[in-house]
């Protein structure tokens, strides 16, 4: 876009404030592309964040179920490992099997059996009602004979209605972790107790190798929350935390492990006070929603990078073109105030043609008549003081010619568009001596009423002649026959304010307030181009100063402009040829 | 009195009024002048005229509403319109209100004394419903063919008819 070389604060807009053009392109175009971008962006990033949320949440849930299915199969297969021991222990103990006290090779075949149907049986021992072992087959033969009616589980099987027992891991007199499957056999009275122990890490390699989600680690807690079962990672028995409330359906929880997230499902056996723990490690776990995550973020900033080039590649053009278009507006303006101002020089150049002429028609009718004078036929006398005096009247007659040509001549000065401080009286004073002529010969009164301050406004003196000529003109047609204008100057706001009055035929309110816009006229067709008002009122608001009107059909209309002061009189104020040389 | 022919001339210009007046008199006219078209029409109702030269652009009374007035009082008179001003519209106004011709200032004098031979032919044609061959018959009598002598002998025709 070209550089505006006129530098003076032409707005785009005669009607608006006086901003620079390129700080209002600039402002739009920030605006505009704020705008564009919140509309674009907010729905996407609302709707991203919307839909990132409920994915992330079916995702999680997602995961939390299979966690939770994952533990409860496999509580499923250990409760029913454990009831199959139960059952193994249960059915080498019939009356019909092993017989009390056993004989020879009974406990060493039950217990063969029993190692027949799973390897995590360390051992077998058979207690008498009294609690002592009396019969043990495996590996701690150091415990037979022992009294064991103080342990938990002996009380425990012996009080229950159920006649068998899982107890949870402890380390009893043997000093190593195991836990114990009992079944009692009841006869008169007296129930005999059978006991295998079983192996926890034989047990907890079971649960393990049982299918697993990939990275997940499962084990069993009791209902204090101490682990029965050895997992893979860590050897850690105890969970920092409150022991678990045992509840019909699986948990799932989000905890803290030493410095590492887990995600856990608990989820209580049927057989025992245990509960089956399947844990992930969060990071693991929620993988997929982590990557759901950066796949939305990456689609969004895409979007959005898309977004900012598009919105910022179409502001771009659009205030460019709009750029473009007040350009031209501006540059058909200039020339609509040109073609304007030529066409009131047109009528100037009109209103001084008449009037040379009658300076003209002296100079020949004196010269005629000095011809006349000195022509026989006519005989008339020759009198040195007639013709000095017909000379003398030529002579006038010149000079009035020559005021004439000059008050044209000031009136076609060579454009200046930056504004200036001009002394409005002045100026006005001017124009009015310029149309003199004209209202005397219409019979319309003109009076002044300047203010006696000095009425010094920041504007282009040739802009201003042709408002003022204008305003005049217009106030003239409001007559039909004779009348009077007032033109009033006064300082007022820090203004300086010009009136217009006229008392001739006025205009109604609906006609008012069309008054300014461009091609509305009262005359009729070919008189007005209707020009006159809309350009007087564009110069005056670019300037900074703005014009208004009163008016009461029949009483008359007033046109008032207020105009920006220069604040401070300038010095080398422009002077008007031949005025005040005693400056120089 | 007799024998001249009475002519008003109506100028704001007060030299140009007193020059022109002096140089028609020498020339053989009756001259009166007024600088305002009320005075004009005022001093018409007095005095007959039998051609008038008016200016348009006057302080007071419009020249055409001047023009108006002076046909309506007399509307033998033949009034020239002399103006510095000058356009076609105003022209084909002021002939529409029954002015004789429409010269612009500064007027050249042979020119000016042409129309108001013309001006005067016409006169005496409509007051004695003479027609163009009558006027040329009283004109080539005489054998004296300047304007002052034309103008001479239509006047003393008018005379002598009454």
């Amino acid at each position: 876009m070209q550089k505006k070389t006129s530098g003076a604060s032409a707005s785009i807009n005669p009607l608006s404030s006086g901003q620079s053009d390129s700080a209002y392109f600039g402002q739009l175009k920030a605006r505009l592309r704020w705008q564009l971008l919140t509309a674009y962006a907010l729905p996407l990033l609302l709707l991203a964040l919307y839909f990132h949320y409920h994915y992330t949440a079916t995702l999680r849930q997602g995961i939390d179920n299979q966690l939770k299915s994952t533990a409860e199969n496999q509580r499923n297969t250990v409760d029913l490992f454990l009831q199959e021991r139960v059952s193994n222990l249960k059915s080498i103990f019939r009356t019909d099997v092993m017989h009390i006290p056993p004989p020879g090779q009974e406990m060493e075949n039950a217990f063969a059996d029993l190692k027949h149907e799973s390897s995590t049986f360390v051992d077998l021992g058979l207690f008498d009602p009294q609690g002592r072992l009396v019969s043990y087959q495996g590996p701690h033969t150091q415990l037979v004979g022992k009294d064991y009616s103080s342990e938990a589980w002996f009380g425990e099987i012996q009080s229950s209605e159920r006649n068998y027992i899982i107890s949870d891991v402890y380390l009893g007199f043997r000093g190593k972790p195991h836990f114990i499957i009992a079944v009692k056999r009841t006869a008169g009275g007296r129930s005999w107790v059978l006991r295998a122990s079983v192996d926890p890490e034989k047990f907890g390699q079971f649960v393990k190798s049982s299918y697993l989600v990939e990275d997940a680690e499962a084990f069993i807690i009791n209902s204090q929350g101490t682990r029965q079962t050895l997992s893979g990672t860590d050897d850690m028995p105890d969970e920092n935390r409150p022991p678990p409330v045992r509840t019909p359906e699986t948990q799932i929880v989000e905890m803290k492990v030493s410095d590492r997230h887990y995600l856990k499902a608990i989820t209580w056996l049927t057989e025992n006070n245990w509960a089956m723990v399947v844990r992930i490690e969060t990071d693991k776990a929620f993988a997929p929603i982590r990557k759901a995550r950066i796949v939305s973020v990456g689609i969004v900033i895409i979007a959005l990078i898309l977004i900012v080039l598009f919105v910022f590649r179409n502001t771009n053009s659009l205030v460019h073109k709009l750029e473009q278009a007040t350009e031209a507006k501006q540059h058909l303006q200039h020339q609509l105030f040109n073609a304007a101002k030529l066409a009131s020089v047109g009528e100037m150049a009109a209103g001084v043609a008449h009037e040379i002429n009658n300076p003209l028609a002296i100079i020949y009718e004196e010269a005629s008549m000095m011809k006349d004078i000195i022509n026989p036929q006519f005989n008339r006398e020759i009198k040195m003081d007639d013709i000095r005096e017909r000379m003398e009247a030529i002579i006038e007659a010149t000079m009035r010619g020559r005021t004439i040509t000059r008050k044209l001549l000031a009136f076609a000065r060579p454009h200046e568009p930056d504004p200036e401080p001009t002394n409005m009286n002045l100026l006005i004073s001017r124009i009015l001596e310029s149309r003199e002529m004209d209202f005397k010969v219409s019979n319309i009164e003109v009076e002044t009423d300047f203010t006696d301050d000095l009425a010094v406004a920041m504007v282009n003196p040739n802009q201003m002649d042709q408002v003022m000529l204008n305003l005049l003109n217009n106030a003239k047609d409001a007559f039909d026959g004779p009348g009077k204008v007032v033109v009033r100057s006064r300082i007022n706001d820090g203004m300086v304010e010009i009136e217009v009055e006229d008392n001739g035929r006025g205009m109604p309110p609906d006609v008012m307030e069309k008054i300014f816009f461009p091609f509305f006229t009262t005359k009729s067709v070919g008189k007005g181009t209707g020009l006159g008002l809309s350009i007087s009122y564009g110069i005056i608001k670019t300037l900074g100063g703005n014009m208004d009107v009163k008016s009461r059909p029949g009483e008359g209309t007033t046109f008032i402009i207020r105009l920006p002061m220069q604040k401070t009189p300038p010095c080398g104020e422009r002077q008007l040829p031949g005025a005040d040389e005693n400056d120089e | 009195m007799s024998g001249k022919i009475t002519i008003l001339i109506i100028d704001d210009e007060e030299r140009f009024l007193k020059t022109l007046s002096e140089r028609l008199e020498m020339r053989g006219f009756d001259v009166t002048t007024a600088s305002n078209g009320s005075d004009a029409v005022r001093i018409a109702s007095e005095k007959e005229f039998e051609l008038a030269l008016l200016d348009l652009k006057m302080p007071g009374l419009d020249g055409e509403q001047v023009l108006k007035l002076l046909k309506e009082n007399d509307p033998y008179i033949e009034v020239i319109i002399l103006t510095g001003h000058g356009s076609l519209e105003s022209a084909v106004n002021c002939s529409r209100l029954g002015s004789h011709g429409y010269l612009q200032k500064p007027c050249e004098t042979f020119e000016l004394l042409q129309v108001l031979k013309k001006a005067y032919k016409n006169r005496v044609r409509n007051k004695m419903r003479m027609d163009e061959d009558g006027i040329n018959r009283l004109v080539g009598q005489s054998g004296d063919e300047t304007e002052e002598a034309i103008l001479r002998i239509l006047k003393k025709a008018e005379e002598e008819a009454g």
